[in-house]
């Protein structure tokens, strides 16, 4: 029997300062679920998004994005983290050097030109206290076609990110 | 490998409508866990919400046995808790209406359980990402259940104000095979 949740490609990288997933956005599909894992040398650092448009390049705006972050922090009461209008969409996750993170993306609309792109993530990772969970959601404000995101911010010692397309 | 996420039944307006009907004849029994995903899910109106009812034999349940508990993560402002019960339906959107300009539509996934099972309640998780009739964005994490012990094979989805869900609007359902 088919499956409608179809692997459309994978990316990675080792002691990079970022990495892009290109290309992996079409007309097939309208959702897509993006997982990743890895860890990086920073301490703790946030992980930033940002999508890349038709041809490839950064969409970076002053006021291009909006998020919405609720911080669940094991140690500590949880918090907010929000802005209405950034040049990037952030805490995708919150981590430390050497410590392993995790995280879900699902994406809605990114190659549809006249909507927005949507998204809402959930990821784990650990600060130098404890865990940290972050359940999210972000838009970026702009009615054009993207073709793929880029993840950046912090060194990553290694990263692996998959896209799959929710038929 | 087989394929382990099945698509059961999907809807796109393409006209403005009262109400969509997702499952009903079309509904699968044989899974436990489904997944239903919106996108560009819009309203005819500015300001106006979208509600949901569970089906029982193909008929939208409207008693006041909906309780709903949420996380509303706003990017202007602090965020909310909100919790209701025994209301007569389920808000899909959050504290926000939906509205007419550009993208002030609603993304989201929610994952039903016991929907098959006649002895227990109907349960339904809820992620929802949406731009709002003031162009701000809001996230809704959170969930509901229908307090009957009854089985259920669809939701009905339907415009709280009377009016119309959007042409465009997009409501797919899967089954996830154990």
């Amino acid at each position: 029997m088919a499956t409608n949740l179809e692997f459309i490609k994978s990316a990675s990288g080792t002691s990079v300062s970022s990495l892009s997933v290109t290309d992996c956005f079409s007309a097939k599909y309208d959702v897509y679920t993006v997982v990743g894992r890895g860890d990086f040398t920073n301490t703790n650092a946030f992980i930033y998004l940002r999508f890349l448009d038709s041809g490839g390049s950064e969409v970076s705006g002053a006021t291009d994005y909006a998020y919405a972050n609720l911080v669940m922090e094991s140690y500590a009461s949880f918090g907010e983290d929000r802005n209405a209008n950034a040049d990037h969409i952030q805490r995708i996750v919150y981590s430390n050097n050497g410590n392993d993170f995790s995280f879900e993306i699902n994406i809605y609309n990114p190659y549809d030109s006249l909507s927005y792109s949507f998204c809402q993530w959930q990821s784990g990772g650990r600060s130098s206290l404890g865990l940290v969970g972050m359940k999210s959601i972000g838009v970026l404000k702009q009615t054009a076609t993207m073709s793929g995101i880029k993840i950046y911010n912090p060194t990553f010692t290694d990263i692996n990110v998959s896209v799959y397309g929710v038929k | 490998m087989a394929g382990s996420l099945i698509k059961i039944d999907e809807e796109i307006v393409t006209s403005a409508v009262a109400g969509v009907t997702l499952g009903a004849s079309n509904w699968d029994s044989s899974y436990d866990v489904y997944m239903v995903t919106f996108n560009n899910l819009g309203v005819d109106v500015d300001g106006n919400s979208i509600m949901m009812q569970v089906l029982a034999s193909g008929s939208a349940q409207n008693t006041a046995n909906y309780d709903r508990a949420e996380k509303i993560l706003r990017v202007e402002l602090a965020f909310l808790n909100q919790a209701t019960t025994n209301q007569t339906s389920f808000f899909v959107n959050t504290d926000l209406g939906l509205g007419t300009s550009t993208s002030e539509t609603l993304q989201g996934v929610f994952y039903l359980f016991n929907f098959n099972n006649a002895s227990e309640y109907s349960f339904w998780t809820k992620e929802v990402n949406l731009l709002g009739s003031t162009a701000y964005a809001r996230g809704g994490m959170g969930g509901g259940v229908y307090t009957v012990q009854e089985a259920h094979n669809g939701l009905y989805f339907f415009n709280l104000q009377g009016n119309n869900i959007a042409s465009g609007s997009r409501f797919v359902l899967y089954g996830l095979k154990k």
